[in-house]
């Protein structure tokens, strides 16, 4: 499967912040690929290269096999692209930027956008400045999509739309991602973004702790919840391939997130001395994300410390 | 809520808000003040208007900047949530304000005292500045800041965009005039309905400040209130605007024609940025209609130098709304998004204003009565507005990219420009920078937005992007320099030790440079002498006394005057063909005798002038008098002992060449005291006009440094009587003093009138006149003059 965008030690250094230490990035074809993260964790900063917006302190990269410091404009030609807050002409009607922006695009641009703002329920007469921020959202998706891109590339895209027009906006992603199209969306919806995405990435401190296909992280990861005799219980490590992405104790009970975790290994906790019991679930989407947020964490009602570093397999 | 710590905070945010406008004006006052200490003896007007003038630009800046562009960031919004009363928000920026202003005006007054003070005394107004000084408006000042700060926060309050907010300022400021206008009509002239031609008094002024000052706070305050508290929507629109927009259904929309991406990206800017080009094209209006009414197109006229500001200011504005009204609430952005090519956005930009000028322009042209036409307007004239409309439009659309404030690049845009095209105007006047080289310059800052607009578009305002603009704007500041530059180093000059020394041995003679008195004939001064002399003999005698009698009376130095020598040598021509006559008659002896005479002494009072074409001019008398008394019979005709002193003194080769090194001294000592700029002579001879490399001609500190230089060649020249480069240095002088190689050397008649071969020499006297710094050095008739004084 051929890639879309490809990043190799991808860094961007602020005065005094590392946004992003020397990330590698694959995203292929015909996918819908989610780039979470908490705020601030570089989600914006990764885009904005993409776009040829930021010059990256190091590393190369590649969107439509086009480097974004020396292609830039060709990119943002050929692609869709919402930023985090996206800029609109207030004094323009709704349809009249949509008129507007046609010009710089091949012909069909207008027809779609005029399906996209009725499928937003706009009206083309509405002035932009009397627009809420979520009609306003609608009318910057409306105007990304309108030109049929190849790669999508939306920074928040759903923040401000009501659930419904949510839902329907990342189900039609889906439908982009069949027909071969590519969406490259950054967001917070963990819930949302989990039924629509084929890979996920995760970033955290300007690296990513997590890229796989969704399916994959779904199969391999793992709840495990440990009922202990004595909470300061010293576990044994797990053996490889597993990996223990967090733990957190709560009482007599610790949650492990593991990635590869085995029936085997269940087995061999549940022997353990000290140990009554053990389960084993699949985690959610917004399980997993927290637990990379946050790889060690005590529950805010316990007193007592916590393990001093993350067992790893 | 503790109010008063709440006021503090805003108080504190305020000022910090305001910064950046006080910082823009100290610098740019600060960079005026240094352009005027340029000029020191013309300095005082506008120092006087910078240090008056910044702080009312401040005052018409400082309300935009903390209403209008809080508006245009919603950052007031942001406030209007905050638990703070309305009165409160308003009354805060006010007196910020108004602070501000206090602090602005402490700090010019500081500002203009340490540049004055060291000069020792404060500098004198001109009589031609009695409109500025000493009719009371002067100390109007301030309060027609105030006035402007008041409009400043009315208009800000009132529009939504800061350049509009601006613009509505211009027209406010004409009603204290109006009303004081009036109030003298009423007061001066209350029978008739004619304007006064007597300016309004000052008081008048202060009447028409307080009386517009007072409904401009009020209405700011209320609008500020009002504004701050819950938005009343309603449609406002006229009628008719109603019922054109209803025309502009959906359908409407969507089957408008398409258009190319240039048409399109124009119809954006005129969109987006409409109320301000119509206010703009009212400005542009006005200054033509003063322009095609105005009776005579001088600039004391008054109505055309308003139609020049208001032209020049529209034209900074145009130059401004380039880029300023994309820059909004980042509106860019949606350009950038799209990948459209910067270099088709940035001339996007750039044609509703330049079209908006030239139809400007065309309508003066069209409009201008013709008589006025055909008395001011010719293509250099023409060439020269264009030149002044362009320069402001391209500096100000460049501060309009760097400025993020629309407010900042509002005011700081006609200011810059202003000050660039005061730093070209000294660069011209004090280095002679050619007019080309600084029209070049002024295209940097096109060619500076037009590089940074990707990065402009990008939103990539960092260290970059400011040390590229930095990086144009050096160039632009040094690049005139290059050329005085490269003379300096390429052109060699006297050495520092060689100047010390001259400037010694100069006070050594003395240090007096007032002039040799001028030789004057008496008798042919028609306002001396009523009937002409008909007898040339009683006229040769009347002269040879007249002059004998001023030698008597004055042992001054004298002046070479061709006139007279011409006269005085034709005269000894005369005496000899006479006495070639008749031999025998001692009359004619004796006048051969006096007159020859008469002009050794008169050769002698040259040589003690300081000036270099005196000394020129004696070279000459002395060439003229080696040739006369080489003649066979000279010895007999003018007696032993007269002939004895005439040929010992000519072949006195160390008094002659003392005299000219003196003369070359003094010469080069008083024409480095001149002041700069002055019209330059180095020793009676006019430097200007000579073949020097261009910017020494017109530059005067490179004009005083080629001095120097030729100075100390033309001393080289006299001290070595045999030099090996000799012909190279003769090419050098004849370049430097702008005269032909040839006439170095040979004199100025050409070759029958040779100067190194005495026995040829003729005397044309209609050449007489001419002189050659110089020529006559260490030539043949020098060697002629010691073998006729050997025995």
């Amino acid at each position: 499967m051929s890639q879309v965008i490809s990043a190799r030690g991808l860094t961007m250094r602020f005065p005094g912040c590392l946004a992003l230490d020397g990330i590698d990035l694959e995203v292929p074809r015909g996918t819908v690929f989610a780039l979470l993260g908490e705020n601030a964790a570089g989600k914006t900063t990764l885009i904005r290269i993409l776009t040829g917006f930021l010059q990256p302190t190091a590393g190369t990269c590649q969107v439509l096999g086009l480097d974004p410091t020396r292609e830039a404009l060709e990119i943002r030609r050929r692609i869709g692209y919402v930023s985090d807050a996206p800029a609109l002409y207030d004094w323009m009607q709704v349809g009249e930027i949509g008129w507007f922006a046609s010009a710089f695009y091949p012909p069909g641009f207008l027809d779609r956008y005029r399906a996209a703002i009725r499928r937003f329920e706009l009206s083309a007469e509405w002035k932009i400045r009397r627009l809420s921020k979520g009609q306003r959202a609608k009318v910057s998706l409306a105007l990304a999509l309108a030109p049929d891109p190849e790669l999508l590339i939306l920074d928040e895209p759903t923040s401000g739309l009501d659930p419904l027009v949510r839902r329907e906006f990342l189900e039609s992603m889906v439908d982009r991602a069949a027909v071969g199209q590519t969406v490259l969306l950054s967001s917070h919806q963990i819930a949302e973004v989990e039924r629509v995405a084929d890979h996920v990435a995760i970033l955290r401190h300007g690296k990513f702790c997590l890229v796989q296909p969704l399916s994959q992280l779904k199969e391999s990861c793992c709840l495990v919840t440990i009922n202990l005799a004595d909470p300061l219980l010293a576990l044994p490590t797990l053996d490889g391939p597993a990996e223990v992405l967090s733990e957190q104790t709560s009482g007599r009970q610790r949650q492990w997130m593991v990635r590869g975790f085995t029936g085997d290994q269940q087995t061999q906790l549940e022997q353990y001395p000290g140990v009554s019991g053990v389960q084993a679930r699949r985690a959610t989407l917004d399980e997993v994300f927290v637990a990379c947020m946050r790889p060690q964490h005590v529950a805010a009602s316990e007193s007592e410390p916590a393990y001093s570093e993350v067992p790893t397999a | 809520m503790n109010r008063s710590l709440a006021l503090r905070y805003l108080c504190w945010k305020e000022v910090r808000q305001v910064l950046p406008l006080v910082w823009m004006q100290l610098v740019l006052g600060l960079c005026f003040q240094l352009l005027c200490l340029l000029h020191p003896d013309r300095a005082f007007v506008p120092r006087f208007l910078v240090f008056a003038g910044m702080p009312s630009l401040f005052a018409v800046g400082v309300g935009v900047l903390l209403v209008g562009q809080e508006k245009e960031r919603r950052t007031l919004d942001w406030l209007r949530s905050l638990p703070i009363a309305a009165r409160d928000l308003v009354a805060v920026k006010l007196a910020t304000g108004v602070a501000a202003l206090l602090a602005v005006w402490a700090l010019n007054s500081v500002m203009l005292a340490i540049l004055v003070l060291p000069a020792g005394r404060w500098p004198q107004a001109a009589p031609a500045d009695s409109w500025l000084f000493n009719t009371g408006w002067e100390y109007l000042w301030p309060l027609q800041s105030v006035f402007l700060l008041l409009a400043g926060f009315a208009t800000a309050w009132i529009f939504r965009s800061s350049l509009v907010a601006l613009l509505a300022v211009i027209p406010l400021t004409l009603l204290p005039g109006a009303i004081a206008s009036v109030l003298n009509q009423l007061v001066r002239n209350p029978s008739r309905y004619n304007w006064a031609f007597e300016d309004p008094a000052p008081w008048m002024a202060v009447v028409g400040l307080v009386a517009v000052s007072i409904p401009l706070l009020v209405a700011g305050w209320r609008r500020g209130i009002r504004y701050l508290g819950p938005e009343q929507v309603a449609d406002k629109r006229a009628f008719w605007t109603r019922a054109r927009e209803g025309a502009k259904d959906e359908a409407a929309i969507w089957t408008r024609p398409l258009h190319t991406p240039e048409a399109m990206l124009i119809w954006q800017f005129l969109g987006q940025n409409k109320t301000v080009l119509k206010g703009l094209a009212a400005i542009l209006l006005a200054a033509v209609g003063l322009l095609v009414t105005e009776p005579s197109l001088a600039w004391g006229g008054g109505r055309a130098a308003l139609a020049a500001f208001l032209a020049l200011l529209a034209a900074s504005w145009l130059g401004v709304l380039a880029f300023q009204g994309d820059g909004v609430q980042d509106r860019i952005r949606f350009l950038a998004e799209r990948g459209l090519a910067p270099a088709k956005i940035w001339w996007t930009r750039h044609v509703p204003p330049l079209s908006l000028l030239a139809t400007a322009l065309a309508l003066t042209l069209v409009f201008l009565p013709a008589e006025l036409r055909r008395a001011h307007v010719s293509p250099l004239g023409l060439l020269c507005v264009v030149a002044a409309v362009l320069f402001t439009y391209t500096v100000s659309q460049a501060v309009g990219q760097i400025f993020r404030s629309s407010t900042i690049a509002a005011i700081a845009a006609p200011v810059v420009t202003w000050a660039l095209a005061a730093y070209g105007g000294s660069l011209m006047t004090l280095l002679g920078v050619p007019f080309w080289l600084l029209a070049a310059c002024g295209l940097l800052p096109w060619l500076a937005t037009f590089v940074l607009m990707r990065r402009w578009m990008d939103g990539r305002l960092g260290w970059g992007f400011w040390g590229a603009h930095a990086g144009f704007l050096a160039v632009g500041l040094v690049l005139p320099l290059g050329p005085a530059g490269l003379v300096l180093v390429s052109q060699p000059t006297m050495p520092a030790q060689v100047r010390r020394q001259l400037k010694a041995e100069s006070q050594t003679y003395g240090g007096v440079y007032t002039g040799p008195r001028e030789l004057v004939l008496r008798f042919r001064d028609p306002a001396a002498v009523h009937a002409p002399q008909a007898d040339r003999l009683i006229e040769g005698r009347t002269a040879a006394e007249q002059l004998e009698h001023d030698l008597s009376l004055d042992p001054a130095p004298l002046r070479f005057v061709p006139r007279v020598m011409v006269y005085l040598l034709g005269e000894a021509r005369l005496a000899r063909m006479s006495l070639e006559q008749d031999v025998a008659a001692e009359a004619n002896r004796e006048r051969y005798r006096r007159t020859l005479t008469l002009i050794g002494r008169l050769v002698e009072r040259f040589r003690l002038s300081w000036r270099l074409q005196d000394q020129d001019g004696a070279d000459l008398v002395e060439i003229w008098l080696v040739n006369e008394l080489g003649r066979t019979k000279a010895d007999s005709w003018l007696g032993a002992e007269a002939y004895a002193g005439l040929v010992r003194s000519l072949g006195n080769d160390v008094a002659r060449n003392a005299a000219r090194r003196r003369a070359l001294v003094m010469s080069w000592a008083a024409y480095r005291r001149q002041s700069l700029g002055a019209e330059g002579r180095i020793g009676g001879y006019d430097w200007r006009g000579a073949e020097a490399p261009l910017l020494f001609r017109v530059s005067p500190p490179l004009r005083r440094r080629a001095a120097d230089y030729l100075t100390w060649r033309m001393l080289e020249r006299l001290e070595q009587s045999q030099s090996a480069d000799r012909d190279s240095q003769t090419r050098e002088l004849a370049g430097y003093w702008g005269v032909p190689e040839l006439d170095y050397g040979l004199g100025p008649g050409g070759e029958w009138m040779r100067a190194d071969q005495p026995a040829k020499f003729a005397f044309p006297l209609e050449h007489f006149s001419r002189l050659i710094p110089g020529g006559q050095w260490h030539a043949g008739w020098e060697q002629a003059a010691r073998e006729l004084s050997e025995p």
